[in-house]
């Protein structure tokens, strides 16, 4: 199960770090609310480690000791396979907020990896929780690029998430990255859709985002996940969500500024780069379909054509490290239907001759012909990429319904390829 | 109309389950609207009425010994006026019965004053299957440790395998107190008023009934309805009083009921706790007592049996569960079905004790099964009389009528591929039941299906349910219809049972619909809500009448139309479950009906059709709309969504336009999240997808059938 082959070794990590101050109203995230982690590790918590942590371990490294007996079996796997741990291209370690892990617990982690020399290191930072001191140390480790939770430039509207910074911390954060270096590698990330938002405060909230002109964005449309309190709210009618006609203007209100009239590069359904130097590698290893490490609570890895999703609480992960890391629900990834859902998420799409190549030439044909009806319907768009015909989603129109377009066009792909399996026999 | 077909009610239970047992052959519920009442009852329940429809437990050659070795050791003649072997007075205490269930198990002949022709008739749960359990075991045609591995144990699992499925007949050799030898013969009767045909004519095989009432609960809404049937059969009436046992059973208020309701009398009632095993001995007795014997005159007349139940078996044919009324059948004989003429040679022919035992011949009075080499149910018609083929009778045994739909409704294929599969599926459930009825039909909106007729709600499940676990097919159905009668301008009478087909109105002159007498049993305390139940539902109040105990029987005529959506889980809500329902047909009626079209995005979905009362279109049709809003995937264009009368819109709603379905953020981790998502969004669609309307609107399945939960009042 575990035997590699050299060229699917990945060369791209994902290290998931679980510590928040606390739980903001909309996400559904595997995280630890700790206020601060580097609090000793009393009572329960320490049961789940073999041998007994010393007394006065802290909470960030009992974790990290986890995580890196999770890539010390990795890394003795591979060596089992004859095969060396690739150095690594892309590393993003996400939350979380993995600022608020101690810098000796990050500096392990980071030694435990080997990077290769142009590697894109990426460290998720919360306004608040760093200043250009630490901003400056992270750099001195090797992290290259960050990427900064703002969420919104309203007052109003991070206190009703439940953020824990202000819009003043956002503008500190900036300034400290920019004092530290990291002027030209950091992402602002930015979620339309809020409660209490409507088209004229967007409207401010997206000047204010160009104003510090940041070599990338995301702008996540805000979605209610099951079990947060935004969910609770809204089913309660307590909290008013803008309406779905008015999340999508603020889509394509987003589109039009920040690509449109200040020329960003809309890369992704929600990601937008300055220019496409300044794009995130490491998501793009997903959106492709590309293989990668998951290392850390909740973490997920797709190695060897197989998707494993680690423990999503606390105490399971750390006995599921002390037992051996065994890969308990694998599931097959990297088929027809994961490919269209991840490439039609890039503004290059998916080739059709590609999928010829891996899927064969009759689901690529079908792939074609199910996409016809979506064409013409202006969701998808055929274009010439190099020597091959693709197909993309349109911009805004299509990447707003993706989900629909893509199930219109998987149930149409199979529709074709079962008609075309009778008519063979 | 005789009185046979105006039979048309038995039973609905509201607690509707019932026991698992080899005589239960109740179907456990209802009027059971398809989509929703059903919903309240088990997969596992359901599935169970699905069997009781199936074959009858398979006559495997292992199992039943051959003619001769029969003959020769089991049949143990006794004598008309010779002294049967009074086993009781040779053989004391205990043994007596061991000496006598060993001998049970054999074919004992006995003159026709010696035979007992009866059956068990009671409210769902009355302890009907647990009662027969204890005659079975008392009188050793199951031995008490047969019952416990066989009928017990492992009756579940048998039935899941389709092994034992429903005893259509038990021959139980007794010794009574007058030290007389005697047969009885416990008959089997489906509960469900689906069948009340077969029920009816099950009844007809017998002297007698056993009407088991609840002590605990007295006179209940099958009770009431199954001793009618009783007495309109013309059958010996012996009340038993059941689960004395239970501190709850009050044995003078249940006894009061049944004499003040139904004017039985109730002085030599029973008492009995099947459960516990008491009252089994006298139980046996009162049969003995009271249930007459078979009218022996016609012994010398030509052959008349009486088929009171039939059932295909894969590898031998169809089973004939018959009664032999006039005359003698021989193995060999060359036989005569009257209805349809058809002639067959018996190959086989026996008694059930459970077990098959095969004999040479059976003669007045006596019940037993044939084999002959018959393909289908439906040339063995239950109700049809069997004589010879040389000497035939003159006049077939009163009351056979074929058995008509009553209820209706389109079955299609999901996919369009599975047509054939579907047709195929048909014609075998068809060769084991004979009532139902199909005929090709095409429908613009749901491409090539079947028009299918149903006994009743019930039976519709059922034959649903078996075609999409047993065939493996994935069906759209469309809203169930009863049988209308359109009388045409130019005079002619039509009978319409599918919506599509009413002509256009001015060609119309009236339309009747048939009316069904409804009984409702309830507390006293929910005799408001259920009135005004059936008051919405064009109900017409007849009767009311009171119970002990504060229970009252509410009496109404009302449209079966009416009966075919989800009143049945309203009068449940309505009464927190306590009510129960009995309806039988009682006649066509002219009513203001109109034809109620659904629009969607300007086109008529010919398949939503429905027929409904004028005064009841407006809401109906509103609250269809409304339905619909949730069951129409959303486009990328806002869609209309009309009820209409001919061209004139009754109700509209919009389905707003999708503006936004995305998943803004998709990282490494969400992936196999978002993946299982998707594949259920695509298995939503691709039942769906083959019914694409001209817009493009995929309509899904449950869209069809929405009708059958739309309000019929503001």
């Amino acid at each position: 199960m575990w035997v590699l082959s050299l060229q699917a070794a990945p060369t791209s990590a994902y290290v998931h770090v679980p510590f928040c101050r606390r739980r903001c109203h909309y996400c559904d995230f595997a995280i630890v609310p700790v206020g601060h982690s580097s609090r000793v590790v009393r009572g329960q918590t320490a049961k789940h480690v073999q041998p007994p942590p010393p007394p006065s371990t802290t909470l960030d490294t009992l974790y990290v000791d986890a995580v890196l007996r999770e890539i010390a079996h990795d890394r003795r796997r591979l060596e089992e396979a004859g095969v060396g741990f690739p150095a690594l291209q892309t590393l993003y370690i996400g939350g979380g907020t993995p600022s608020l892990l101690a810098l000796s617990a990050l500096e392990r982690l980071l030694e435990a990896l080997p990077l290769a020399l142009d590697a894109e290191v990426t460290l998720e930072m919360d306004p608040g929780t760093f200043d250009a001191d630490r901003a400056r140390a992270y750099r001195s480790l090797g992290v290259n690029r960050a990427s900064v939770g703002a969420q919104s430039f309203d007052d109003e509207v991070l206190w009703r998430c439940g953020r824990t910074h202000n819009s003043h911390d956002i503008a500190l954060a900036v300034e400290a990255l920019h004092q530290a270096g990291f002027g030209d590698r950091f992402s602002l990330d930015l979620i339309s859709g809020l409660p209490g938002v409507d088209a004229p405060r967007w409207h401010r909230t997206l000047e204010q985002l160009m104003r510090y002109r940041p070599p990338h964005v995301s702008i996540y449309d805000l979605s209610i996940e099951p079990g947060t309190l935004f969910a609770r709210w809204q089913r309660d009618r307590t909290l008013t969500f803008p309406a779905e006609e008015q999340a999508a203007e603020m889509y394509r209100r987003a589109v039009h500024v920040v690509a449109q009239r200040h020329g960003y590069d809309h890369y992704e359904v929600s990601n937008y780069a300055r220019d496409s130097r300044h794009r995130c590698r490491h998501n793009a290893v997903y959106w492709r379909g590309e293989p990668y490490w998951g290392w850390g609570l909740s973490a997920s890895s797709f190695v060897d054509d197989m998707r494993v999703e680690r423990p999503r609480r606390l105490s399971d992960y750390l006995e599921w490290v002390r037992d051996g890391c065994l890969p308990s629900e694998a599931v097959r990834g990297g088929d027809l239907d994961e490919w269209l859902m991840l490439r039609l998420r890039t503004k290059e799409g998916v080739g059709i001759g590609a999928v010829c190549e891996r899927f064969g030439v009759p689901v690529g044909d079908a792939v074609e012909r199910a996409a016809q009806r979506l064409v013409s319907g202006g969701l998808l768009q055929r274009y010439a990429q190099g020597g091959d015909v693709a197909l993309r989603a349109t911009d805004p129109d299509g990447f707003l319904l993706l989900s629909y377009v893509l199930v219109e066009l998987l149930v149409d792909v199979e529709k074709i390829l079962s008609i075309g399996m009778s008519n063979a026999r | 109309m005789d009185r046979d077909s105006m039979a048309f009610g038995v039973c609905v239970s509201v607690n509707g389950t019932t026991k698992a047992s080899p005589w239960c052959n109740e179907a456990p519920l209802c009027v059971g609207q398809r989509s929703s009442t059903l919903q309240g009852i088990t997969r596992r329940e359901r599935w169970r009425a699905a069997r009781c429809l199936r074959a009858a437990a398979p006559l495997s050659p292992s199992s039943s010994p051959s003619p001769k070795t029969t003959n020769a050791a089991a049949t143990t003649p006794v004598g008309s006026n010779g002294a049967p072997p009074s086993r009781r007075s040779d053989v004391p205490g205990g043994r007596a019965q061991e000496a006598e269930a060993a001998a049970s198990n054999r074919y004992v002949q006995v003159p026709p004053s010696h035979i007992r022709n009866f059956c068990i008739t009671a409210h769902v749960d009355a302890g009907k299957s647990t009662l027969a359990d204890r005659l079975l075991e008392r009188t050793g045609a199951v031995s008490a440790r047969e019952m416990k591995a066989q009928y017990l144990d492992s009756l579940d699992l048998e039935r899941e395998r389709g092994i034992t499925v429903k005893l259509q007949a038990a021959r139980m050799n007794y010794v009574a107190q007058d030290g007389q030898q005697y047969v009885l013969n416990l008959i089997d009767t489906p509960g469900h008023v689906d069948f009340a045909y077969e029920v009816s004519r099950s009844l007809q095989a017998c002297e007698g009934a056993l009407l088991l009432v609840d002590a605990t609960k007295g006179v209940e809404a099958q009770t009431l309805a199954n001793a009618y049937l009783a007495i309109e059969n013309n059958l010996e009436i012996v009340p038993v009083l059941n689960k004395i046992d239970l501190p709850a059973a009050n044995l003078d208020m249940a006894a009061e009921d049944v004499q003040n309701v139904i004017g039985l009398d109730m002085s030599n009632a029973v008492r009995t706790s099947a459960k516990m095993g008491i009252g089994i001995e006298e139980t046996l007795e009162a049969v003995v007592r009271y249930v007459p014997p078979p009218d022996a005159s016609g012994a010398a007349k030509p052959l008349r049996a009486l088929i009171f139940d039939s059932a295909y078996d894969e590898y031998r044919g169809v089973v004939v569960f018959f009664r032999v009324v006039d005359g003698r059948v021989c193995r060999g004989d060359r036989i005569r079905f009257m209805a349809n003429g058809k002639e067959y040679v018996v190959d086989e022919l026996g008694v059930r004790s459970p077990k098959p035992l095969s004999v040479d011949e059976l003669g007045v009075g006596e019940v037993g099964y044939l084999l002959a080499s018959i393909k289908t149910v439906a040339d063995a018609r239950v109700g049809d009389t069997i004589t010879m083929a040389r000497t035939p009778a003159t006049t077939p045994l009163p009351g056979y009528k074929e058995v008509k739909p009553m209820v209706f409704s389109g079955v299609f294929p999901a996919n369009a591929d599975q047509y054939a599969q579907l047709k195929d599926a048909l014609e075998k459930l068809k060769l084991n039941d004979a009532a139902l009825q199909y005929e090709s039909e095409s429908s613009p909106a749901l491409g090539f299906g079947f028009r299918c007729g149903f006994l009743g709600l019930l039976h519709l499940d059922v034959v649903i349910e078996r075609l999409e676990s047993e065939y493996g097919l994935q069906l759209i159905t469309t809203a169930p219809s009863v049988l209308y009668r359109v009388h045409t301008t130019k005079g002619e009478v039509r009978p319409i049972d599918n919506p599509t087909h009413l002509p256009p109105l001015t060609r119309i002159e009236r339309i009747e619909e048939p009316y069904t007498r409804i009984e409702m049993v309830t507390p006293a305390e929910y005799v408001g809500p259920l009135m005004e139940l059936a008051q919405h539902r064009r109900g017409e109040f007849r009767d009311m009448r009171y119970l002990a105990d504060h229970r009252t029987v509410l009496v109404y005529e009302m449209p079966l139309s009416e009966m075919v959506s989800d009143f049945f889980d309203q009068l449940k809500s309505r009464s927190k479950g306590y009510a129960g329902l009995d309806y039988r047909l009682a006649d066509y009626r002219t009513s203001q009906l109109v034809k109620l079209d659904v629009a969607i995005h300007g086109e008529v979905v010919d398949a939503m059709s429905v027929i409904c009362h004028r005064d009841s279109a407006q809401a109906i049709g509103r609250s269809l709309c409304t339905r619909l809003l949730d069951m129409i995937p959303r486009q990328q264009f806002k869609v209309a969504i009309q009820a209409r009368i001919g061209a004139k819109v009754i109700a509209a709603e919009h389905l707003s336009a999708l503006r936004k379905d995305v998943t803004a953020k998709l990282y490494g981790g969400d992936v196999t999240r978002k993946k299982k998502l998707l594949e259920k969004q695509k298995r939503g669609k691709k039942l769906a997808a083959e019914r694409a309307l001209s817009s493009g609107i995929r309509v899904p399945a449950e869209a069809y059938r929405a009708i059958l939960t739309a309000k019929r009042d503001e």
